[in-house]
C-alpha cells in the first residue's frame, strides 16, 4: 500500500501540473488572438492536455479499484489480482 | 501575496491587463469575449493554491467573470488577505504546505462562516470530499480541472451568492416596508417599541404590555415571544377579561376530578400545559383579587396547585401581560395588588395609540388592503379622499377600529377603489366637524376648467403613493424624483406629519 500512496502523490503533482495545461490552454484559446498556426497549436496544446486528464482519472479509478480490493480480500492476495488488470488497461491503451 | 486584481469591464469585453507578474502572463489586448458573466462583479475571490500555474490560471479565468481576485500560496498568506480583506468566495486547495486545506478550512469558516469555500481536491476521494461538506465547503472540483468547468463552479457560486443577497434584501424590505414581528408601522414610536421588543424577547423575565385597547398587545406579545428563544415553546393566549373567575381558575391552574360539579376528570392548567414556553395574560387588570394572589404565589413559587387538588405541579412558564388600564391607579385604588404588579412590571412595553403616529396610517391601509385581497382575490385601492379622511381622524379605537373600518369598507364597495362614502359614518361626521379648521388646507378646485401644474403634480404624487400602498420610497422611483423632494411635497399638502 505503500507504493499506491506514492502513486497517488504523484497523481497530485501530476494533475497539479495538467490543471495549469489546461486552464492556460482555455485561456490561450479564448482570449488571445493568435495568428498563423497559433490557434491550431492553442488547440493541440488543449486536447493533448484533456487526454493527459483522462489518463490521470483512469489511473485513479484503477486505485480506488486496487484499495477496495485490499480491503476485501487483504493485501496478501492485491498483487495476483492487481497486476493483470493494470496490464490490461495498458494494452488496450 | 498578490495585490487584489480589479478590472472594471464593459460587459463582453475583455480587460486590457498589465502585462507582469501582477497580471496574467499573456500580452492581453482587447478582444470580444462570447460568454464572459459580469454578474461576478464586484465580488471577491481568494485563491489559495501553492501551485503557481494554477493559482494564476485560476485568477485570469475568475477575472475573465468580473471577480476582483487575490491569490495566496498557503494558509498563512490566505489569512493575512482575510483580516483585511471583504472575502466573497474562497478556492482552496486541500493539499497546502504547513497548515493542510482541511484545517484551513476550519479556521476560515470559524472566522468568516459567511464565506463560501470550495475546495480543490487533487486525491479526489470520497473521504477527503465528505469532510470537506461537513467542515462548511460550498462545493468541491477535482484537479486536473479545465477553464469551462472552473467558469461554470464560478457561475454557480455567482448565482447562489446573487441569491442568498436578495433573499436578504426582501427580507429587510419587507421588514422595513412593515414594520417587525407582524407589526406594521415605521414611526419612532414604532421604531422604538421593536427595539425593546428585541430586548424583551432575549430574556425570560416576565413583561407587562402597555396600551389602549385596539393597539395591538396581543401581537406585541405574539413578537415577543416569536423573536425569542421560547419561539419553538407554546404561546397560549388567555383573556382575563372575558372569562368568569371561576373559569379563569380552572384555566390557569388547571383541576382534579371531583374538584366540582361536572369535572369528571383532571385537567392540566394552561400555566402547567406551556411547558417552557409563553402564557398571555391579557386584560390582566380584570384578574379578581384573589386569583392575584394564586398568581403571584405560582410566579414566586413556580409552581401551581390545580383547582381541588393537594399537590403542587411545577410550571416552567413566560409570562407576558397585557393591560389597557392604569394598573399604577388600580394599585392605588386597591383593586390590583402592589406586589403583583411589581412582580409583572420587570419590563414594560408601550405601545403608543394610533393618533400618535398617523404616518403609520397609509402604510396600516396597504398592509389589511393586502391582507384583503389575499382573503378574497379583489384587488382595492383606497381615493386619496378617504385617506385624507383617515388621516385626520382620531381613532379612538387604535389599529383595530382601522381594521374593521377597512373591512366593512371593502364589504360596502362595489367598485375596486374605496371611497369617503364607504368609510363608516363616524370617520365621515369627525371631517365634517374638523372641517372649519381643515378649510384653508383644502385642495384648490379648478373653477375654470384649467388644472394648475401643482394640483396635479399633488394628484400624481398621491396617487402613486395610494397606488403603492404607501411605499414612498417606490413612489419617487416611479415618478423620477428624489425621496427628499417627495417628502417635502407630502409635507407641503400636510399629508405627513
Amino acid at each position: 500500500m505503500a507504493a499506491v500512496m506514492g502513486i497517488r502523490r504523484q497523481l497530485h503533482d501530476l494533475s497539479n501540473i495538467l490543471t495549469g495545461l489546461l486552464i492556460t490552454a482555455g485561456l490561450l484559446k479564448h482570449f488571445v488572438p493568435l495568428t498563423g498556426n497559433g490557434g491550431r497549436y492553442a488547440d493541440d496544446l488543449e486536447e493533448g492536455s484533456e487526454r493527459a486528464a483522462g489518463l490521470v482519472d483512469d489511473i485513479r479509478r484503477e486505485i480506488h479499484r486496487l484499495e477496495a480490493l485490499v480491503d476485501k480480500r487483504g493485501e496478501s492476495t492485491i498483487v495476483c489480482d492487481a497486476r493483470p488488470s493494470l496490464g490490461q488497461q495498458s494494452g488496450e491503451n | 501575496m498578490q495585490e487584489e486584481q480589479r478590472v472594471p469591464r464593459d460587459p463582453g469585453e475583455m480587460p486590457v491587463f498589465p502585462i507582469g507578474d501582477a497580471g496574467p502572463r499573456f500580452g492581453w489586448t482587447k478582444m470580444t469575449v462570447q460568454h464572459a458573466s459580469t454578474e461576478a462583479n464586484l465580488l471577491n475571490l481568494l485563491i489559495v493554491d501553492d501551485e503557481r500555474v494554477v493559482r494564476e490560471g485560476c485568477r485570469d479565468v475568475a477575472q475573465t467573470l468580473g471577480f476582483a481576485t487575490f491569490t495566496a500560496e498557503n494558509a498563512e498568506q490566505a489569512y493575512k488577505i482575510l483580516d483585511g480583506t471583504s472575502v466573497d468566495v474562497i478556492l482552496l486547495d486541500l493539499r497546502l504546505p504547513g497548515i493542510g486545506g482541511l484545517e484551513a478550512l476550519r479556521q476560515i469558516k470559524e472566522r468568516r462562516p459567511e464565506i463560501i469555500v470550495i475546495v480543490v481536491t487533487g486525491y479526489a476521494t470520497v473521504q477527503s470530499a465528505v469532510q470537506a461538506m461537513k467542515h462548511g465547503a460550498f462545493d468541491y472540483v477535482t484537479k486536473p480541472f479545465n477553464m469551462d468547468e472552473l467558469r461554470i463552479l464560478l457561475d454557480r457560486v455567482t448565482g447562489h451568492l446573487k441569491l442568498t443577497t436578495e433573499n436578504r434584501i426582501l427580507r429587510e424590505q419587507v421588514k422595513a416596508r412593515h414594520g417587525f414581528g407582524g407589526l406594521v408601522g415605521r414611526a419612532p414610536e414604532m421604531e422604538r417599541l421593536y427595539r425593546i421588543i428585541t430586548k424583551a424577547a432575549n430574556s425570560t423575565h416576565p413583561v407587562l404590555i402597555m396600551g389602549e385597547s385596539g393597539t395591538g398587545k396581543e401581537v406585541v406579545a405574539r413578537a415577543v415571544h416569536y423573536t425569542g428563544c421560547y419561539k419553538d415553546k407554546p404561546f397560549i393566549p388567555v383573556d382575563c377579561g372575558s372569562l368568569v373567575p371561576t373559569l379563569i381558575e380552572s384555566e390557569l391552574f388547571g383541576y382534579v376530578k371531583g374538584a366540582f360539579t361536572g369535572a369528571q376528570h383532571s385537567k392540566q392548567g394552561l400555566l402547567a400545559m406551556a411547558d417552557g414556553g409563553t402564557v398571555f395574560l391579557d386584560e390582566i387588570g380584570e384578574l379578581p383579587i384573589d386569583l392575584q394572589s394564586k398568581l403571584l404565589r405560582a410566579l414566586q413559587e413556580k409552581e401551581i396547585r390545580p383547582v381541588g387538588g393537594t399537590r403542587a405541579v411545577p410550571i416552567n412558564v413566560r409570562i407576558l401581560a397585557a393591560t389597557n388600564r392604569d394598573l399604577e391607579q388600580a394599585v392605588q385604588q386597591g383593586t390590583f395588588r402592589r406586589d403583583l404588579y411589581f412582580r409583572l412590571n420587570v419590563l414594560t412595553l408601550r405601545i403608543p395609540p394610533l393618533r400618535d403616529r398617523k404616518q403609520d396610517i397609509p402604510l396600516l391601509v396597504g398592509h389589511f388592503l393586502e391582507r384583503a385581497e389575499r382573503a378574497t382575490g379583489f384587488q382595492r385601492n383606497i381615493s386619496d379622499e378617504a385617506l385624507k379622511l383617515m388621516l385626520t381622524y382620531e381613532w379612538p379605537g387604535n389599529v383595530r377600529e382601522l381594521e374593521h373600518s377597512l373591512d366593512r369598507a371593502c364589504a360596502l364597495t362595489s367598485g375596486p377603489t374605496i371611497n369617503s362614502i364607504d368609510l363608516p359614518t363616524t370617520i365621515q361626521n369627525w371631517h365634517a366637524q374638523t372641517q372649519a379648521v381643515l378649510a384653508p388646507e383644502a385642495p384648490a378646485v379648478p373653477t375654470s376648467g384649467i388644472v394648475p401644474i401643482a394640483e396635479m403634480e399633488k394628484q400624481a404624487i398621491l396617487e402613486a403613493i395610494n397606488r403603492l400602498h404607501g411605499d414612498k420610497l417606490e413612489a419617487a422611483r416611479l415618478l423620477g424624483i428624489g425621496k427628499t423632494t417627495l417628502y417635502r411635497k407630502l409635507k407641503e399638502y400636510g399629508a405627513v406629519s
